[in-house]
């Protein structure tokens, strides 16, 4: 019951926060658009006066599109059919399970990573809202809470960098060692078995460690603790504490976001005709699509702030 | 080591070389007439092979009777042992293999991986003279000393001309894991090229090519007679049809299969296979029964193999001739098993995921593909290491031709779930709509094309393509130049090309001049300028550089009645004249290459004109005075140059109307961009 009440603890936080989830909403949109706004003149100057236009209406033609690579110096590259379809949630999820994620275009990584400072930077000021229990939102006031808490949100997350990564060197290692393994193995399903029996221990450690990171963050800020490792104790000793709640929690929450990517799973238009209504409708889609992910983003942060209120 | 005998016709060849005792005891098994000799079978083989999967080894001996069928003499005899290829890194092909940007295993060999062919004894069959000690290793490609894919017997006497010889040779083998789509996995085992192969002695000499990375094959036509020996229980596959099944009491069956008239012989074998046999039966081609041998997971796949396979049997015979041997082997390869995707006479590899949604294209087009090539190699036999592009490029054009008749378009495949450090694609597959080749589905070609197009002279022997991007022009450019083909000249005329060359040049030894000839007889023209282009290293690329239109100028002096007069450009157009528009269209040739064109100009009220523009120049002027503006221009408006390396660059509005597509993608990405910055937000 504890999580349930910590879950909607978190969702009504979020829903009460409308003006936050716009900031966060509008500063990804910040770090999104000029990129954006620069692939489309790129590829409106690569079909120039040319009458490919007329296909590219209708669909991703990939003879243009191999053109058009071909040719691109720099972000063109970077669109292909699963970036410019509905299975871009997968796809990017591939590229983070697959190790992929930092591979990708330099320019569009480092990107990336800036606006996971950002957001980042951002997360203090949100724990410190959702602890002082919400409130007339007061931008200044938001901020001053992002500065004061960043150095020490900084500090926790260089070091869960260094253990994703060495989650992920792990995950390399299990996995080439149970390719050859498998090596003499001719049945794909089976193959496909053991590749998702080892998913498991490797995202529920990776859950695990993303877990003790989210409680030494609310700790080191609900409690005022400005040492890392005394943050990530508390943040631990919470997890080890209360394992079923916390995971239970998450997956409440995971749950969520499936059945998010599957409503705009069904609810995304096909490619059809390109106009003007239906371009602005599928970026708006898009759009409550992002605005969900961050809605969702926030109720995790309140529901696991509730949750170690709660069981503290 | 180069030239060939002209055939004209492979028919004639019936009767003249036979094998006597093996025609004998296959009609003794089969109590059926022995057919009528479709190719000159003079290189046969009776071979029996004994498969150890414990040390995953290979026992074998043959005899092989072969007969020269040159006006010359020759004291030895050339052999491929391709198997060496994957003895150690020094050989020619895993040298190569390092060029090629992707490798079946280049980086993790280990020990039991390797594989090697030793021949233990070489003797005549008539007297048993030994020829063991005459054994030496050539590299005639490139000097390779530590090479050992060719080996050269010397013989005592020569063999003149018409004359037939009989040699034994006993040989052991090690089974590598999977290069080239041979090898094994687990209890898998495909088996090909796997036996010391007698080379083609050609009119100036013995034709035996080291095996190269980029290249496959390339023999005589004979009569197979082969035992296999291997588990008891286990399923076989190959060449031929089984004529005899032998249960050895030990644990062993021995399968023995028969064959005529093939130029190779391959066989798979594994506990696993599920077996599905079904017929292809057709009003004007000979019915045909197929063996599929499929992995029990692909069970729902099985109508799907046959279906493709039986879509190849139908329009490559109706295109070009019926396909002659009344049974086709398909084997759905094991997966990891690196084998899929190949052809071999009367048999083939497909190749299949657990995932692979209808509509998505596989396993029907490497099926089409494969099954293709029983008449594009199997029957007609061209030299791979020479000419690869005759029967990967044909192939590939009929290819997508059966498929898009049999099939249409398919949808583009998103695969999904590769965990960290494996190679490949996913494991999860989702079809996508709206990412196609805009009903083209040869274009695709083009893609694979463009980045090699200049890489080397299509009439550069294939085993001197550069190994990364040699498959570029056998394959997707020769299947873009008889798109070509088909554009300029009509589907009737090039089938009627194709048609005639597999007639003439069935069961034979065609190489590139025996096609042109073939093309320029049949069309009664000289597409000798085009040839010559598409065998060299230039690209075809023509544009649209810039349209203009305007109002015909009124200003200036100019004669109206008997007075000159000055006009200001203010006159309007007097009653009952038409406002007149001039329109310049700059084209331009791009490439190197040339090709005669259109060039369309279409204006706003609907009115067309077309121009014919030999395309030899490098730009060209075109003007149009007519009362309306010009929309747009398009050189080669219907698309008849399929090699046109960017058709993007083929047409030109006055009026850009890139905006509302670049928008469209453009958000679409967006959206993709904002998830994937959201993605980095997990580490925080």
């Amino acid at each position: 019951m504890m999580v349930l009440r910590a879950f909607s603890s978190g969702l009504l936080a979020a829903l009460a926060a409308p003006k936050l989830l716009l900031l966060l909403w509008c500063v990804l949109l910040a770090a999104s658009v000029p990129l954006g706004l620069a692939m489309q003149q790129e590829i409106a100057d690569d079909i120039g006066a040319s009458r490919v236009h007329l296909d590219l209406r209708q669909r991703l033609d990939r003879v243009w599109l191999g053109e058009f690579s071909g040719r691109a110096e720099s972000l063109g590259k970077m669109l292909e059919p699963a970036t410019a379809g509905r299975v871009d949630f997968l796809y990017n999820l591939d590229l983070l399970f697959g190790g992929r994620l930092f591979s990708q275009h330099r320019g569009l990584v480092a990107a990336g990573v800036g606006y996971a400072l950002v957001s980042l930077l951002m997360l203090g000021g949100v724990i410190d809202r959702f602890a002082r229990g919400g409130g007339r939102f007061v931008l200044s006031q938001f901020l001053g809470a992002c500065g004061r808490y960043f150095g020490r949100l900084l500090k926790l997350t260089t070091l869960s960098a260094v253990l994703y990564w060495g989650v992920y060197r792990g995950a390399k290692w299990v996995y080439v060692t149970l390719e050859r393994g498998v090596q003499d193995v001719t049945v794909e399903a089976t193959v496909l078995r053991y590749y998702l029996l080892a998913a498991v221990p490797i995202l529920l450690l990776t859950a695990v460690v993303m877990m003790v990171f989210d409680y030494a963050r609310i700790a080191a800020i609900l409690e005022e603790e400005p040492g890392t490792l005394r943050a990530l104790g508390r943040g631990l000793r919470f997890v080890l504490g209360h394992p079923v709640s916390v995971l239970t929690l998450a997956v409440l929450v995971g749950l969520c976001v499936i059945g998010l990517v599957a409503l705009r799973t069904v609810l995304a238009p096909g490619v059809g005709e390109a106009t003007a209504l239906g371009i602005g409708l599928v970026f708006l889609l898009g759009q409550l699509f992002v605005a969900g992910r961050l809605a969702l983003r926030l109720t995790l942060v309140g529901a696991e702030l509730a949750l170690y209120r709660g069981l503290r | 080591m180069h030239g060939m005998e002209h055939r004209t016709s492979a028919f004639s060849w019936a009767g003249v070389v036979l094998s006597p005792f093996l025609t004998g005891a296959l009609v003794a098994q089969e109590a059926a007439p022995e057919p009528e000799a479709l190719s000159p079978r003079n290189a046969n083989y009776t071979i029996d092979v004994r498969l150890d999967p414990e040390t995953r080894m290979l026992s074998g001996s043959q005899t092989l009777t072969w007969t020269n069928l040159q006006q010359s003499s020759t004291n030895r005899l050339w052999f491929h042992l391709y198997w060496n290829a994957w003895r150690n890194r020094q050989s020619t092909w895993m040298r190569e293999d390092r060029f090629r940007g992707r490798s079946d295993r280049k980086d993790r060999i280990e020990e039991g991986d390797w594989s090697y062919i030793e021949v233990d004894s070489v003797s005549l069959a008539d007297d048993g003279t030994d020829l063991t000690r005459t054994m030496y290793f050539a590299f005639p490609d490139d000097r390779n000393i530590d090479d050992r894919t060719v080996m050269v017997v010397l013989l005592p006497t020569p063999v003149e001309a018409g004359e037939s010889i009989r040699v034994t040779m006993e040989w052991h083998a090690k089974v590598p894991r999977t290069f080239a789509r041979t090898g094994f996995r687990g209890d898998y085992y495909f088996i090909a090229h796997w036996f010391p192969k007698l080379g083609v002695f050609e009119a100036d000499g013995w034709n035996c090519h080291q095996y190269h990375a980029g290249t496959e094959y390339y023999s005589d036509y004979g009569v197979y007679d082969v035992s296999m020996t291997v588990p008891a229980g286990w399923v076989l596959g190959a060449t031929g049809r089984e004529v005899e099944l032998r249960d050895n009491g030990d644990g062993t069956s021995t399968h023995r299969y028969a064959q005529s008239d093939v130029h190779a012989f391959t066989w798979t074998t594994s506990p696993d296979y599920l077996v599905v046999e079904d017929r292809f039966e057709h009003d004007e081609l000979p019915p045909v029964d197929i063996r599929l041998l499929l992995q029990p997971e692909h069970q729902g796949q099985a109508e799907r193999h046959v279906a493709a396979t039986k879509a190849a049997l139908e329009h490559y015979g109706v295109w070009y001739g019926a396909y002659p041997y009344g049974h086709v082997t398909v084997v759905d390869p094991a997966y990891g098993s690196g084998a899929g995707g190949m052809e071999y006479p009367t048999l083939f590899t497909a190749g299949t995921r657990l995932f692979s949604p209808e509509g998505g294209g596989r396993p029907e087009r490497v099926t089409i593909h494969e099954a293709g090539h029983q008449f594009w190699y199997g029957i007609v036999g061209n030299n791979e290491f020479e000419f690869a592009w005759l029967d990967e490029g044909l192939n590939t054009f009929s290819t997508a031709r059966t498929q898009q008749a049999a099939f249409g378009e398919s949808l583009y495949t998103q695969r999904f779930f590769r965990p960290p450090g494996i190679e490949g694609s996913g494991f999860f597959a989702l079809l996508l709509e709206g990412y196609g080749y805009g009903g083209q589905s040869h274009l695709n070609r083009v893609t694979r094309y463009r980045p090699d197009a200049s890489s080397d002279l299509q009439a550069t022997p294939t085993f001197l393509y550069h190994p990364k991007s040699g498959g570029s022009l056998s394959y997707s450019k020769t299947a873009l130049w008889l798109r070509t083909l088909e554009n300029w000249l009509g589907w009737e005329s090039l089938q009627s090309i194709l048609s005639t060359f597999f007639e003439r040049w069935q069961f034979g030894h065609p190489t590139a001049d025996d096609f042109f000839a073939v093309a320029n007889e049949v069309t009664e023209e000289d597409l000798g300028h085009f040839l010559r282009s598409v065998m060299g290293s230039e690209v075809f690329d023509y544009s649209v550089q810039s349209v203009a239109t305007f109002a015909v100028a009124n200003e200036g002096w100019v004669k109206q009645g008997d007075e000159i007069v000055l006009l200001d450009g203010s006159a309007e157009p007097a009653d009952g004249e038409e406002e007149m528009f001039r329109s310049e269209v700059v084209v331009r040739r791009l490439g190197g290459a040339s090709f005669p064109v259109e060039v369309l100009l279409a204006f706003e009220d609907g009115h067309e004109v077309r121009h014919k523009w030999r395309g030899k120049r490098r730009w060209k002027l075109f003007v149009e005075e007519y009362p309306s503006r010009l929309e747009y221009a398009v050189i080669d408006p219907d698309g008849i140059l399929a090699l046109d390396i960017h058709p993007s660059n083929n047409s030109r509005e006055v009026k850009s109307k890139a905006q509302l597509p670049a928008w469209k993608w453009a958000a679409r990405w967006t959206v993709w961009l904002q998830d994937f910055f959201s993605t980095f937000g997990f580490f925080v």
